[in-house]
């Protein structure tokens, strides 16, 4: 398994943060996080580079900072590629501070497949299904990069599936979930 | 999660995004209109304030449902929560309660997970949050005691003796954000020599149904200089009955703190084989009722010992139960064995040195037996996790069991099995093969107590597959039947068997039963506290 250390002295990727950051239609602050122990959320913190923020296998402390700083509103979305757990407690302490769960996605190896099951607002949920069809190994990369897009507000909610020819690489954990909490 | 903030529980439904929902009529309180609903949270508003009455919000609101239930989550929606910040306000919003006849359902950090989480028993209760009751209204480190309100979680109270030096450890449940109060209502466990959450327990306030604030024990003499310090007062002992029950609100609760001691050691033991649970409770028994292991020891199943850091796809992609070919891979892989004891020596070196010398003498009868020392584990997760917890260290590392299966969820069976090898290995053997029937893991483990053991079951299952969430269910009633007609009671449940389980404590046609209501009857005549809770229902809902 990666550590961080192992991510911090391999990523040379500038990060995407202000990208974000500029694409934003409402909030300009954001937090990417990931489980950096897997490889696929290895690859999706490369994208971020050394703004990603990975809870670790106890995520007391983390959860403890990240409560602080929704709770006097410094961030307005926070997007993740994590195992469920990670998700389900940050969701845990983000929704009573006034976040929603704006977009969730699924990405599971089974055999020589890799399956995204993605739901979100309006079009851009179509849109990074495109992107992801064509991904394969690269997914988690090419989630990250189509983050942005998921941040745009819409009214219509959308699902999509999407299954590539993708065996589960070794030091994946085989399932993770995608997902972006916003500040309401 | 740990600062007096509303209560959180996330609608965590894959394949949906949270969205508002309206109040359905479904949702609200039996009997009771949306005029006379509307015109109670109105009054509850003037209580608590417009931020604390969660009722509009209908995406927080949806955080007071049963994350984890393998049913339908709408079963047990509420119709609104309330959030008082002092015991005066719960006796207003009792008030209300009994004006109005809305029932509430009381929840502390509400963070049960694997039991309902903060959902009421029975759908459209107002859920009466006590997140933002957080005082830590005393810490004595002379008697080594303190006393919480129901919001504390033990990672606050952890923190709070860290930060003023103080040398006590609290017990914490496995999640650090499990509340004192809660757990102990509850009558959880934990890791270290106080582990037995409600022997520790010292001294209570509670709030009953018509709004009488009583102090139990010691407390109840006037200017009491003792609460907290001797548990029975005099007369009948009260406090049990406000433990998992619908009895009163507890607002209020000592417990002891173990004091640090002069040194700390956890260790792990590992045994190869499935059936060697036999040998290892036979050995643990003696140790334990000598107190030569003090902490609540845990056996730990080898499922649940890996599934913290691995995952099942990693070792196996079929359908159903794992091959014994991929655990023996898992197990070599993460130098594990069928079984792991986690205990730890406490004490002076020469006591530590002395136990050990017999814990590892009498370990060593089972053939093949490994040790361990955090110097040997190092990096290994699973045994960083265990040894803060015996040593009073809350930490959240256990939730990696949901990753097992992906978008895993879980609910807990838990019997309760003597501290013997028969015991043990009768239930292990039918629980396990029945969870293999039904398609699941065994993932369990073994807490010993003072003449018993916990034997928690985690029936993980994934949250998105309905065939499996359907199949779970099915385990459970199967489960409650075996261990029924073979002589074993579950110490605490999930909201949706908590009528099953009261059944099953059915001796004298059930006799304790009819205890439980008449107490019912007397406290809470109009039905208003938490009704179902542990299968205790008002008059007017029984066998309904």
């Amino acid at each position: 398994m990666k550590t961080r250390r192992e991510f911090l002295v391999s990523t040379t990727a500038v990060s995407a943060l202000p990208m974000l950051i500029s694409a934003q239609p409402i909030g300009r602050r954001v937090c990417a996080i990931g489980d950096l122990d897997c490889v696929d959320g290895f690859d999706f913190g490369r994208y971020f580079g050394a703004a990603i923020r990975d809870p670790g296998v106890d995520p007391t402390a983390f959860l403890l900072e990240l409560e602080q700083q929704l709770a006097v509103g410094e961030l307005d979305v926070i997007v993740g590629l994590t195992r469920s757990s990670t998700r389900f407690l940050i969701e845990q302490i983000a929704i009573p501070l006034g976040y929603m769960t704006t977009y969730s996605g699924e990405h599971s190896y089974l055999g020589h497949h890799l399956f995204h099951r993605l739901n979100g607002h309006g079009g851009a949920v179509a849109q990074v299904s495109r992107q992801l069809r064509g991904a394969q190994v690269g997914w988690a990369r090419e989630l990250a990069s189509s983050m942005e897009q998921l941040t745009e507000l819409g009214s219509a909610s959308a699902h999509s599936e999407v299954t590539v020819d993708v065996s589960r690489p070794a030091g994946s954990a085989g399932y993770l979930c995608s997902w972006l909490l916003r500040r309401v | 999660m740990f600062r007096g903030l509303p209560e959180v529980q996330a609608t965590f439904v894959l394949g949906c995004f949270a969205e508002s929902r309206p109040l359905s009529t479904e949702r609200l309180p039996q009997g009771i209109s949306l005029e006379q609903f509307d015109a109670a949270c109105a009054e509850l508003r003037t209580v608590v304030g417009q931020q604390w009455l969660i009722r509009e919000n209908t995406v927080h609101l949806n955080s007071y449902r049963d994350a984890f239930t393998p049913g339908d989550i709408d079963a047990n929606a509420p119709s609104a929560a309330v959030a008082p910040a002092n015991v005066g306000e719960v006796q207003k919003i009792l008030a209300v309660a009994r004006k109005s006849k809305i029932p509430i359902w009381t929840v502390s950090t509400g963070r049960n997970y694997g039991y309902g989480g903060a959902a009421p028993r029975k759908a459209g209760c107002i859920v009466l949050d006590l997140k933002r009751m957080n005082r830590i209204i005393e810490v004595n480190e002379k008697h080594a005691y303190a006393v919480v309100e129901p919001g504390v979680s033990f990672l606050e109270l952890h923190q709070y003796l860290q930060k003023r030096n103080i040398k006590l450890w609290p017990d914490p449940s496995a999640p650090a954000w499990g509340g004192v109060v809660g757990n102990t209502a509850d009558r959880g466990v934990g890791y270290t020599p106080y582990g037995e959450h409600f022997t520790v327990q010292c001294g209570m306030q509670v709030v009953l149904a018509d709004g009488s604030v009583v102090e139990t024990g010691m407390g109840a003499t006037a200017n009491s200089r003792t609460k907290n310090l001797y548990k029975y007062g005099r007369g009948p002992w009260v406090d049990g009955i406000f433990t998992q029950s619908n009895f009163g609100v507890i607002t209020q609760m000592g417990v002891w703190l173990l004091p640090e001691p002069p040194g700390y050691r956890p260790y792990m033991v590992s045994f190869p084989r499935e059936d060697d649970i036999h040998q290892i409770i036979e050995i643990v028994r003696p140790l334990k009722v000598n107190m030569i292991i003090p902490n609540a020891a845990s056996t730990v199943g080898l499922i649940w010992e890996a599934a913290v850091q691995a995952t099942k796809a990693q070792y196996y992609s079929g359908d159903g139960v794992m091959p014994d070919s991929a655990r023996a891979k898992m197990a070599q892989d993460l130098d594990i064995g069928n079984w792991n004891f986690y205990g730890a020596l406490y004490g002076p070196d020469p006591i530590m040195d002395n136990n050990w010398k017999i814990i590892k003498e009498s370990f060593n009868e089972v053939p093949g037996a490994k040790f361990y020392f955090a110097e040997d584990r190092k990096g290994d997760a699973a045994f960083d996790y265990r040894a803060k917890l015996m040593r009073g260290i809350p930490n959240m590392t256990e939730f990696g069991l949901l990753n097992w299966l992906g978008p895993g969820a879980h609910i807990d069976f838990s019997p309760i099995s003597p501290v013997s090898g028969d015991g043990a290995l009768q239930q292990f053997h039918f629980m396990r093969d029945k969870c293999h029937e039904f398609g699941f893991d065994y993932i369990g483990e073994f807490l010993v107590g003072w003449r018993d053991m916990h034997h928690i079951l985690m029936l993980v299952f994934n949250l998105g597959d309905e065939k499996q969430k359907r199949a779970v269910k099915e385990l459970f009633e199967a489960l409650v039947a075996e261990a029924t007609s073979k002589g074993y009671g579950e110490y605490r449940t999930h909201l949706e068997y908590m009528d099953k389980i009261a059944s099953t404590y059915s001796w004298n046609n059930g006799a304790l039963g009819r205890v439980n209501n008449a107490i019912k009857d007397a406290l809470d005549p109009e039905g208003i506290l938490s009704p179902g809770k542990s299968g205790i229902w008002p008059r007017g809902q029984r066998g309904a």
